[in-house]
């Protein structure tokens, strides 16, 4: 636990050089731009993560707008080695938020970058900033007649695709997979240096967003959940708006029935019949979206099945809760339709849900509004699931099969409710993959709770782990462990490329575990 | 097989509360010829033009008028202290800095706020 009373300064850094690194930062972006005092630097402090927000106190925060602003701040970090961790939106809030992944870092908040540079409507691309919203894209997509959609994750209005993507995100559209769909990124190096990769190194060139991969080495996947570069351009294709669009759901009742559920609906996905990432979410998903547990319960603790089961009948929802999507032409979405209905008939579980069926009710509603790359909070219900602040997404990936299903969730369940809490999970369906998302909700004004879910966190790391379970993404708390799981090799590579690319270490120290 | 209808959705809230938001275009859904429900999907219309308006529709209601956050509406409630909760966070509330929300343009937001006339009565989630 960090002593409050000492000056915010990061690790091996003088207070006189972090004084000096400010002045210059001063004269470069102006003082308004450069954010020292307790109240302007609060909001960035806090997070719903399980450690100590003191933590993760900024020493500093600045703010750019150009990419010779932020040249300017890596020539400053460098002559004084004192580190920046960027932020685009901040807004990651199972992650981290707005907070630097150690203490004392100065946040560069790149919020006020936030040039909507192109969108070019026949190729369906976009090339935005890193301070550009989901919310901001969509207005200015609709305000301007362009009839392209967007993929968001489930912070939409106030998350942007940049800080997504670069984190490796997702989305619940057929374009969820966010950076399969980014295409060309520009990065200021450590060094002063701007990178464009893919096709963006060519003079003249017209096709930065039109083909991923340039030539020679790919570059874009190590600038992504990592520190060897700030990103102040990003690509991306957005996907043309269908004639038709039927959303739909599949309530099943049974908790058992997990296995039998992947098995019959993920052929579907990987044949391209249902295209997007449809989600598979379990009772308290689907309940906290529209209710507090307090509803049915009091008690502390993990809620008691026989509450659950409650929920489940007062409620109508099922205890799997499958949300997906079909788009394309009348036609085109009757005959996957079809499909869709008779592997169900087949399984012999499982009734259906449609717009006509759920109208603008919740949580069908916001679901719709997801899977169609439209805004909506609605999914931030499950911080009123148990109250209190805290949350932590736990996030192991898994063989999209029904036979990795009922382990993990085995798995988490009895893990989780070792420590009082609940198992709140979905199953994102990907390419070949599940990410299989639990939400750690625990009250951080109680400091029990808090320990408990810290150390609940922990565990779920290392028996997954263990299992051969590793996680897509983790809080900045947990960065260092997380890493630890994908061996020694990756580790080792991870430094090399770091210390190459930024040997005095000033972009996001520990980020995904990586240091100088 | 029920799912409880919540408050309205958040835009068309706003728009009866503030009465300054165009009403909500579908794209594609509204209700069909045949009186089926589809759910609203907004359109272009749904768009405030003042920045306030919009960072109070879009931002603000998404969750305080969805039943995520408490209800703020027709509450009265002082500017300095919806200012305090947008810059600090409260529990489950994030807290927004200068760069997200500037200081002028969450004055006006927090003066929405304090002015805002009570939501439109919906049927209270808890009823049988």
């Amino acid at each position: 636990m960090s002593d409050d009373t000492q000056p915010v300064l990061p690790k091996g850094v003088t207070q006189a050089s972090f004084q000096a690194a400010l002045t210059r930062l001063r004269a470069l972006l102006g003082a308004d731009n450069v954010l020292t005092s307790d109240e302007q630097l609060t909001p960035y402090k806090k997070t719903m993560m399980s450690s100590p927000d003191e933590n993760h106190r900024p020493g500093a925060a600045v703010l750019a707008r150009t990419v010779e602003e932020v040249q300017g701040i890596m020539k400053i970090c460098n002559e004084f080695k004192t580190p920046v961790w960027p932020i685009s939106t901040g807004r990651n809030f199972g992650y981290g938020s707005a907070a630097p992944g150690t203490r004392g870092q100065i946040v560069l908040d790149l919020k006020h970058m936030n040039k909507i540079i192109e969108v070019d409507p026949v190729l369906c691309t976009a090339l935005v900033e890193p301070g550009v919203t989901y919310q901001q894209l969509w207005n200015y997509l609709k305000e301007n007649d362009i009839p392209l959609w967007l993929s968001c994750p489930a912070p939409s209005a106030i998350a942007g695709p940049v800080g997504n993507t670069m984190d490796r995100g997702v989305g619940y559209t057929p374009y969820g997979e966010h950076f399969m769909m980014q295409c060309g990124m520009e990065v200021v190096l450590a060094n002063g240096d701007v990178l464009r990769t893919g096709m963006g190194g060519v003079e003249n060139s017209n096709t930065w967003q039109a083909f991923k991969w340039g030539y020679g080495p790919y570059l874009d996947g190590i600038f992504t959940q990592s520190n060897y570069g700030i990103c102040t351009k990003m690509g991306m294709w957005l996907m043309p708006q269908p004639p038709a669009y039927k959303p739909f759901s599949i309530v099943f009742d049974n908790a058992g029935d997990i296995d039998a559920i992947v098995d019959a609906l993920v052929p579907l996905r990987i044949a391209g019949i249902i295209p997007n990432a449809f989600v598979i979410a379990n009772i308290m998903w689907e309940a906290a979206a529209i209710i507090p547990r307090s509803k049915y319960y009091d008690g502390g603790g993990s809620t008691p099945k026989a509450v659950l089961d409650e929920i489940q009948r007062k409620e109508g929802m099922g205890a799997w809760n499958v949300y997906a999507a079909l788009y394309g032409t009348p036609e085109q979405i009757e005959v996957n339709w079809n499909i869709i209905r008779g592997a169900i008939d087949k399984l012999g579980k499982g009734r259906f849900v449609t717009e006509e069926e759920a109208g603008d009710t919740e949580p069908f509603r916001y679901r719709a509004q997801l899977m169609r790359g439209d805004m909506t909070l609605q999914e931030f219900g499950l911080y009123r699931w148990r109250g209190g602040g805290g949350s932590m997404w736990f996030a192991p990936v898994s063989q999209a099969k029904g036979s990795e299903t009922k382990k993990q969730v085995e798995l988490a369940e009895s893990i989780l409710n070792e420590y009082g809490l609940d198992y709140v999970g979905e199953f994102i369906v990907g390419m070949r993959d599940m990410h299989h998302v639990i939400d750690v909700l625990f009250d951080k004004g109680d400091p029990e709770e808090t320990r408990q879910a810290n150390a609940c966190f922990g565990k779920l790391l290392s028996e997954f782990g263990r299992r051969g379970y590793a996680v897509y993404r983790v809080n900045t708390a947990f960065m260092e462990q997380a890493a630890d799981l994908y061996g020694p090799v990756k580790r080792s590579v991870d430094q090399k490329l770091k210390r190459a690319l930024d040997p005095n270490g000033i972009i996001a120290p520990g980020k995904s575990g990586i240091f100088i | 097989m029920t799912h409880r209808l919540l408050a309205a959705p958040c835009a068309l809230a706003a728009a009866l509360a503030l009465s300054a938001c165009g009403a909500p275009s579908g794209e594609q859904a509204g209700s069909s010829a045949a009186g089926a429900k589809k759910v609203t999907y907004l359109g272009k219309d749904s768009i405030p033009q003042d920045p306030a308006q919009r960072y109070y529709q879009q931002v603000c209601m998404a969750c305080h008028a969805a039943g995520v956050g408490p209800e703020l509406r027709g509450r009265e409630l002082p500017v300095e202290a919806v200012k305090m909760f947008v810059r600090n966070g409260s529990r489950g509330m994030p807290a927004f800095p200068q760069s997200m929300i500037d200081d002028a343009t969450l004055d006006a937001v927090a003066r929405l706020v304090s002015t805002s006339k009570a939501a439109p009565a919906v049927p209270y989630p808890y009823a049988q």
